[in-house]
Formats: C-alpha cells, sequence, structure tokens
C-alpha cells in the first residue's frame, strides 16, 4: 500500500512541518533571556497553556499507543484512560496554583524551596533525565512508525531523522514557540480526532451498542474484550498501570514545566481544567475509534497496523477514506499521520526543554556554579543537553527497536515519575517536618526501584520465556511508589539537620495566594 | 488566539520585581482572612479527592476482581465495565469544573482578601 502513494504524503508532512517551523522562527525573534527560553516569559494563558498540555496527551500515547491497545485488548486499553485523567484531578486541586506560586522554571524549584538547595535539585535533574530519555524513546518511536508507515524508508533512519528534526524546534524555539507549536497541533488534532470520529459513528450507522458487538466478533473471547482480563492478566497489572497514570502524569517534569509559562495561578488552575477537558473529550473519542477498529477493519488491513498496534489510528484513517490505494483513503491517512507526527515532534521538543531545563537552570547555574551563572552560560548549556538528550534517546530507540507498544512504554515511564517524584514533591508541600534528607532519599529510593523492578520484570527481562523474569508484574508502579514514601518518611525522621533559610510558612503562604510570586 | 500578550511586557530579571517588597510570612498566615481561604480550599480538596480516589479504587478492584460481573452486556456489546469507566471519566470532569467554579467564586475574592489585609497590617512592605 505504501510504495506507490510517497508524493502525497512527504508532500502533506513538508506543508506541516515548514508551517510549524516558520512559526517556530517567528515567534522565537525576540527571545533572550532564560525566562524567555524556558518559561515563555510568564505569558501563556489558561487555554493555550491547557491546549498545549492536551497536545502532549493526545499524540503518541494516546492516539496511536491508547487506540492500538483497544483494538488489539478491548476494553483493558480503557483503563489506562480512566487513570490517566484522574491526573488531572490531581494537578488541579493539588499541584497548579501551588507550582506557579512558588516555581521559577523546574519542579526542583519547588522540592527545593525550603530545603538545602543544592542536593536536592542534583537528584531532582537526575530523575529528570531519566524520565525524559525514557519519554523520548516512547515518542520518538511513534514518530519513527508514523514516518516509516507513510514515506517508507527504513526504521532506524525515521528515528533519526525524527530526532534531527525535534533538535531544530528546540534549537530555534524555546518554551514559547514550543507552546505555540503545540497549541496549534492540538487544535488540528482534536478537530481530526473528532472528524475520524464521526465517519466512524456514521460507518456504524450511529448504533454504538452495535459497534462494541461487532467490535468482539472478530476476538477470542467476548467477556474478556468487552469486559476486563483481555491485556492484563493479573489483578495487581491493572492496579499497577492504574498507579502510574494517575500519580505519574501528574509528576512529569514537561507537564510540571507547563504550569511555570502562564501568567499567574488562577491561568495556572484555568489550564489544569482546559487540559481536563479536552483530553477528557479526546479519551472519548479514542474509546470509539479502538472498538470502531476493530468493528470496522477487515482482516487484510488490520495486517499492516503491526504486531503492538501502534499503527491502529492511522490505518483506521485510510480505510474510512475510501481504503487503501483510493484518493481519500490515502489523503485522510497522510492528513492524520502528519497531523499527528507533527504533534509528537512538539512532544518531544518539550520533553528536551524540560530536560535542559533540569541540566542547565537546576544542575549548572545552581549546582555546579553554585547560582553565579550568566544567562546566555545558562542557554548555551541547555541547548547542549537538548543535543545529547536528542543523540541518547535516537540511540535507546533504536536500540529498543519497534515491537512495543507506546503506551505500554509510557506506563512504565510513568511509573518512574510516580514513583521518585511524586512522593517528594507532594510531601514538600504538605508536610511542615518534611527536609532535604527525606527529599534525596525518597527520589533515589523510588527512582532506584522504579528502573530496577522495570529491569526485573517479564516484558524487559531479556529471553524469549518472559516466564523466568525475577519480578513479576510489568509495571512496578504498585510496589515502586510506596518505596518512594517510605523513603520520604525514613529520610525525614532519621535526619537532624536543620533546613535552608526559607520557612515552611512562606511556602505555605505563598503556594496559597501567590504572594511573592514571580511575575 | 495570541501567546505571549495575555500580559503584555515580557519578563524581565524576574526576581528583580519582588526585591523591593518585604513579608513577615508568619503574620500572614495569623490573618483571619488566610485562614478562612486555607480552611475552604481544604475542606473542597478534601472532599473532592475522597470521591475522586474513592471512585477510582472501587473501579479498579471491580476491573480486577468482578471480571464477571463487569463483562456483563447492559445495551448491545456495551459492558458494565465500559459504563463504568466512561462514567469515571465524566465523574472526573465535573469535579475538575466544580473545584474551577468555586475558587473563581471563593478563593479568588480571598485571595485579595488576604493580600489587602497583608498590606493593612504592614506583614507586606
Amino acid at each position: 500500500m505504501i510504495a506507490a502513494v510517497q508524493a502525497l504524503p512527504l508532500s502533506v508532512f513538508a506543508v506541516v512541518v515548514a508551517i510549524t517551523l516558520t512559526i517556530t522562527w517567528w515567534v522565537s525573534r525576540r527571545q533572550r533571556t532564560a525566562s524567555e527560553y524556558l518559561a515563555a516569559g510568564r505569558s501563556i494563558s489558561g487555554l493555550q497553556n491547557g491546549l498545549a498540555i492536551a497536545g502532549e496527551y493526545v499524540s503518541a500515547s494516546t492516539f496511536l499507543g491508547v487506540t492500538g491497545l483497544i483494538f488489539l485488548f478491548g476494553f483493558d486499553g480503557v483503563i489506562y484512560l480512566v487513570g490517566a485523567l484522574s491526573a488531572f484531578l490531581l494537578l488541579l486541586f493539588v499541584l497548579a496554583e501551588r507550582l506557579r506560586n512558588v516555581g521559577e522554571y523546574t519542579m526542583a524549584d519547588v522540592l527545593a524551596f525550603r530545603l538545602r538547595r543544592r542536593p536536592v535539585r542534583a537528584v531532582a535533574a537526575v530523575s529528570t533525565l531519566v524520565i525524559v530519555c525514557g519519554y523520548v524513546l516512547a515518542q520518538l518511536l511513534g514518530g519513527a512508525l508514523l514516518f516509516e508507515t507513510l514515506v517508507g524508508i527504513d526504521f532506524a533512519p525515521a528515528v533519526i531523522f525524527t530526532a534531527a528534526l525535534m533538535l531544530i524546534y528546540v534549537f530555534f524555539g524555546g518554551m514559547r514557540a514550543t507552546t505555540w507549536v503545540q497549541v496549534i497541533k492540538a487544535s488540528l488534532l482534536l478537530v481530526f480526532g473528532a472528524l475520524l470520529t464521526l465517519l466512524v459513528l456514521i460507518e456504524v450507522g450511529f448504533d454504538l451498542p452495535g459497534m462494541f458487538s461487532d467490535a468482539a466478533a472478530g476476538a477470542d473471547d467476548t467477556a474478556s474484550y468487552l469486559g476486563p482480563g483481555g491485556l492484563f492478566t493479573r489483578p495487581a497489572d491493572a492496579i499497577s498501570v492504574v498507579v502510574a497514570y494517575a500519580l505519574g502524569t501528574a509528576a512529569m517534569p514537561h507537564v510540571l514545566m507547563r504550569f511555570f509559562t502562564v501568567t499567574d495561578s488562577q491561568q495556572a488552575r484555568r489550564s489544569a481544567q482546559w487540559a481536563l477537558v479536552l483530553i477528557g473529550g479526546f479519551f472519548l473519542m479514542v474509546v470509539v475509534l479502538g472498538f470502531g477498529a476493530a468493528a470496522i477493519l477487515s482482516k487484510g488491513e488490520a495486517g499492516a497496523i503491526g504486531t503492538a498496534g501502534n499503527m491502529t489510528a492511522p490505518v483506521l484513517a485510510e480505510s474510512l477514506g475510501g481504503g487503501a490505494e483510493s484518493t481519500g483513503g490515502d489523503i485522510l491517512l497522510a492528513v492524520i499521520a502528519a497531523v499527528t507526527f507533527a504533534t509528537i515532534l512538539a512532544v518531544v521538543t518539550g520533553l528536551v526543554m524540560s530536560a535542559s531545563g533540569a541540566v542547565a537552570h537546576d544542575l549548572w547555574a545552581n549546582v555546579v556554579r553554585r547560582g553565579d551563572a550568566s544567562d546566555a552560560e545558562t542557554l548555551r548549556v541547555a541547548r547542549l543537553t537538548a543535543v545529547a538528550v536528542a543523540i541518547a534517546g535516537a540511540g535507546f530507540t533504536i536500540a529498543a527497536g519497534k515491537g512495543f507498544n507506546i503506551t505500554f512504554l509510557v506506563a512504565l515511564v510513568f511509573a518512574i515519575a510516580a514513583s521518585a517524584n511524586l512522593p517528594a514533591l507532594v510531601m514538600s508541600l504538605a508536610w511542615r517536618r518534611f527536609n532535604t534528607a527525606g527529599a534525596v532519599t525518597g527520589m533515589i529510593f523510588g527512582l532506584v526501584a522504579s528502573v530496577v523492578l522495570i529491569g526485573l520484570s517479564p516484558p524487559i527481562w531479556p529471553g524469549a520465556d518472559s516466564e523466568g523474569a525475577p519480578f513479576a508484574l510489568s509495571n512496578p508502579a504498585i510496589v515502586s511508589v510506596p518505596i518512594g514514601f517510605v523513603g520520604c518518611l525514613l529520610g525525614t525522621l532519621l535526619s537532624r539537620r536543620s533546613e535552608g533559610e526559607r520557612s515552611f510558612a512562606e511556602l505555605e503562604v505563598r503556594s496559597q495566594t501567590g504572594i511573592g510570586a514571580l511575575r | 488566539m495570541t501567546v505571549g500578550t495575555a500580559r503584555g511586557a515580557p519578563a524581565e530579571a524576574p526576581q528583580a520585581a519582588n526585591r523591593s517588597e518585604t513579608y513577615d510570612w508568619e503574620a500572614i498566615r495569623e490573618l483571619p482572612e488566610y485562614r478562612r481561604l486555607v480552611e475552604r480550599r481544604r475542606r473542597f480538596v478534601a472532599r473532592g479527592t475522597a470521591i475522586a480516589l474513592g471512585t477510582l479504587a472501587i473501579f479498579t478492584a471491580l476491573v480486577s476482581f468482578a471480571r464477571d460481573a463487569m463483562a456483563t452486556e447492559l445495551v448491545g456489546g456495551i459492558t458494565l465495565a465500559l459504563a463504568l469507566g466512561v462514567g469515571e471519566m465524566l465523574l472526573t470532569a465535573a469535579l475538575g469544573a466544580a473545584y474551577v467554579r468555586i475558587a473563581r467564586r471563593d478563593y479568588e475574592p480571598l485571595e485579595r482578601a488576604v493580600v489587602a489585609a497583608a498590606e493593612r497590617t504592614g506583614a507586606v512592605r
């Protein structure tokens, strides 16, 4: 299906990339300061920021990954969506306003606010780097698969090309341009997602109950396709994924970083609300798309989707447009794939931005130079970091290959974020006695526990027969998140050292009222 | 929609804007307006979190341990599990909307009252 139609998708790709690059260049002309580069001058509005957060969410991991999981395994894919949406409530209730009121560029600003800064920043920067590299891997996989499917080049060059494009955005752009591009792409993806959903509904004659029945017709077992049990064979697997998604999403560095770009805490709150509404709406579309794909696609078309299900949504688009080899099918496939690809590019750009912030602002400016680095120097380190992360991410992605479902990989990264970042973040905001030792111990415990358990788990443990893996669960969150909290408790209770110069009272008053927050 | 104009001029050296002010954080914490703000917000967040976490826990437990019951088909191929999953998502959105509405109605005026009281009593100079 691919070779004959390369010209059309290539030109759609080129147009989307050209438009967004132009915007990036145009927006970033007046970018001089670190605040401009890393926090868009704190001038983004709530709706724009909400759209940008939605853009991060509705691209690779949801649109490609979950649609594929539902297509392959049925209802268990929906469990990911339910868990993920809860995270935005946690962001809204607890984190969004406080982050904006207290922080400057990165999560570590909030963590280190009343603690000793150098150890906390150093550990937080390491955990951010691990999380970003893992997430970049998942997103690059999605981008490269799209590129490979559409243009017909090999996987490894597709990964390298995607990573190179991402670097161009990072270098030109910074946070303001990333936001702009993300807003436009999120809007496009929401519109085309809605169009696809509408086409699915027309195709099934607006008979949703019938569509679900048809979807299960090709499944081995109707009960575990339309009900639970198709993907998560052990109960603890489902629980672990919900924990990872509900807590991990709210602790991802690039999501947290978005809340420093808005004008004030009211806009931070509004952006969390917009993200919740937009993403919730898109999740409902994904449910229809996933089951709709199972009901509509024939066996022959299903072959193009791949064993991990990642290409379900684009193949469905091709089928709804009139099928392979038809003009309508080609156009719809090209547009959906190009828009998704563009969104993925913006996501990895945002991720690399947060890694740049962690290394330049936390590690270099505050730990190595002890707050003595010039703006120009901080910017230079930020850009060097971007190059390093792009090379590492592309290398990991090529090494991992394309056998993994994107959502599965993302769930692992969320488990790391939920274990390493969330316990320390919540405790530093809520617990007066919490101290530096607690934060450092908690983050190290959570980070090491989640990474080690992932390495020992069935999907990653080497060898064809995963039965021999030392750790039984495919997602470690249910074990590693409590370990992170225990680390925070132990470190705090076992240490007597006094703390940094700022008090819990300052943190609390600032986070509650916004008095003294950066403008 | 224009990114970047929500607050006009770009931020300059961020901390400089606040350096001229001094704050007495302990004094602000003792203000009755501040107490009221924290108390109200805490009450809503505690209830909202309890509802959200409680229903999420029940949903997760059901799909993990009551698989046969959850596979019951209600209308056509729509199972109990699907209905509850979508219901949980709608509940999440409703709780978020409730928080934003209450924040605009109650917390924002209180935040302004705290700032005014802090300036009046000299806690912010």
